[in-house]
């Protein structure tokens, strides 16, 4: 089974759909875990990812909002798909009977 | 803020130069996510820095980098190592001789300047033989350990310095070979600091981190050379090894530990001949660079000149 990281990465990249690349997700993954992700984790994860076959990327084409540098594009293959869908499928069944907007103490203050 | 614009500058120079240790096309797409997200300098560079070293560190999970780090780089940081060590030696102990121990009137001496020339051709002679032995070895290790070739670099600097310094477990009373020095027939040479401790560290520099670092920055596996080039180099590189082994030192150590059942010999030194093959390779590598080199740079010539000119 896939990791927390590699779910998230997975996960913001099928969102994203044709505008996944190395910034959006990294923008997208920050967004939702509210925490820094660095571009270490980002890019070697995406290549554990492309070695398991969960994921494609390919170098697109130069854009100026860059400085003219390609990007890095993403897309999610259905291996990725399903091994998300399997992630999910077993952090839902943990979790399920489990409330914990309502326990977190964080959350009470 | 001239002190904050010195840091940023002085950190924009450190990301270009992170950036350089990167594949082109990652170096691309990175460069780029770091503009996008619009981070300082000194940011950036840290990503970039986390980035190359989760990249040298991945492939350690595997085995391969721990083979070729045992099998090849330690005994080639070692055997070098100690081929210099041998080397600063009995160079110091001519250094020394025609240096501190000139007057006027040897100067005058045919006899003084035939030695200076005799012992100054045989210190050049090997100093070249090391430097392309240590290219040789810097390649080939390079090309072998692909991803990892940055911490496999670190690692074999690491150990050929600390064998320099501290030397190797020898038969002899004393535990480090090195610290038997100053009881050498040669002691008034190493009770001077500059050849005791500085000499070997800047033989070291000159004939083997250098020529190491060189050999690192050529093998780019990217590139795909001829078979022909590739055979001649793996066969001068082993034929380098072999000479690193049966160096004198290494097969009196083995015969005085008793690891040789044999009466001790003394083989001819294969390095010279052995460092004939990666000085070819040397000149080659050197001039297809330079050539390439300035191609570009006439291209870029003709580029500007195109885009300056007045028709267009």
């Amino acid at each position: 089974m896939i990791g927390e990281f590699e779910y998230l990465l997975i996960a913001a990249s099928h969102r994203l759909g044709e505008d996944a690349y190395g910034a959006s997700i990294r923008r997208e993954v920050e967004a939702a875990t509210e925490r820094p992700c660095s571009i270490g984790s980002l890019y070697t994860t995406l290549d554990r990812l492309e070695a398991k076959g969960l994921v494609t990327t390919w170098m697109g084409e130069a854009t100026s909002q860059r400085g003219g540098r390609a990007k890095r594009m993403v897309t999610v293959t259905a291996k990725g798909i399903e091994a998300a869908s399997i992630f999910y499928r077993a952090i839902s069944k943990v979790s399920r009977d489990i409330s914990w907007e309502a326990q977190c103490p964080l959350s009470q203050e | 803020m001239p002190f904050v614009s010195g840091i940023d500058t002085a950190m924009s120079r450190l990301l270009s130069g992170l950036l350089k240790a990167l594949d082109s096309d990652e170096r691309e797409a990175v460069s780029g996510d770091l503009l996008e997200a619009r981070e300082s300098p000194s940011a950036s560079a840290l990503q970039v820095l986390g980035l190359i070293l989760k990249r040298q560190l991945d492939p350690w999970a595997g085995w391969r980098p721990w083979l070729l780090l045992i099998t090849v780089a330690l005994p080639l940081a070692v055997a070098l190592s100690q081929a210099t060590r041998e080397f600063a030696g009995w160079s110091a102990i001519y250094s020394w001789m025609l240096i501190n121990n000139t007057d006027a009137a040897l100067l005058r001496s045919a006899g003084f300047w035939s030695g200076v020339r005799e012992n100054s051709w045989k210190i050049g002679e090997f100093a070249l033989v090391l430097f392309c032995c240590s290219w040789a070895c810097g390649r080939l290790i390079a090309q072998l350990s692909r991803k990892a070739h940055m911490s496999m670099a670190f690692l074999f600097v690491l150990t050929s310095l600390f064998v320099l310094i501290a030397g190797i477990p020898s038969h002899a009373r004393a535990i480090l070979v090195h610290s038997n020095d100053r009881y050498f027939p040669n002691g008034a040479v190493f009770a001077n600091a500059f050849y005791r401790d500085w000499f070997p560290l800047i033989v070291y520099a000159i004939t083997v981190l250098v020529p190491l670092l060189l050999g690192f920055a050529h093998a780019e596996p990217a590139v795909r050379r001829p078979k022909a080039l590739r055979v001649f180099f793996y066969c001068s590189t082993a034929l380098v090894a072999v000479g690193l082994v049966e160096q004198p030192w290494l097969l009196m150590e083995m015969w005085s530990w008793q690891m040789i059942p044999v009466r001790f010999l003394t083989l001819p030194s294969l390095l010279p001949v052995a460092s004939i093959g990666p000085a070819c390779l040397l000149v080659i590598d050197v001039g297809r660079r330079s050539i390439r080199l300035r191609s570009n740079r006439s291209t870029r010539w003709t580029d500007t000149n195109w885009s300056q000119s007045p028709e267009r």
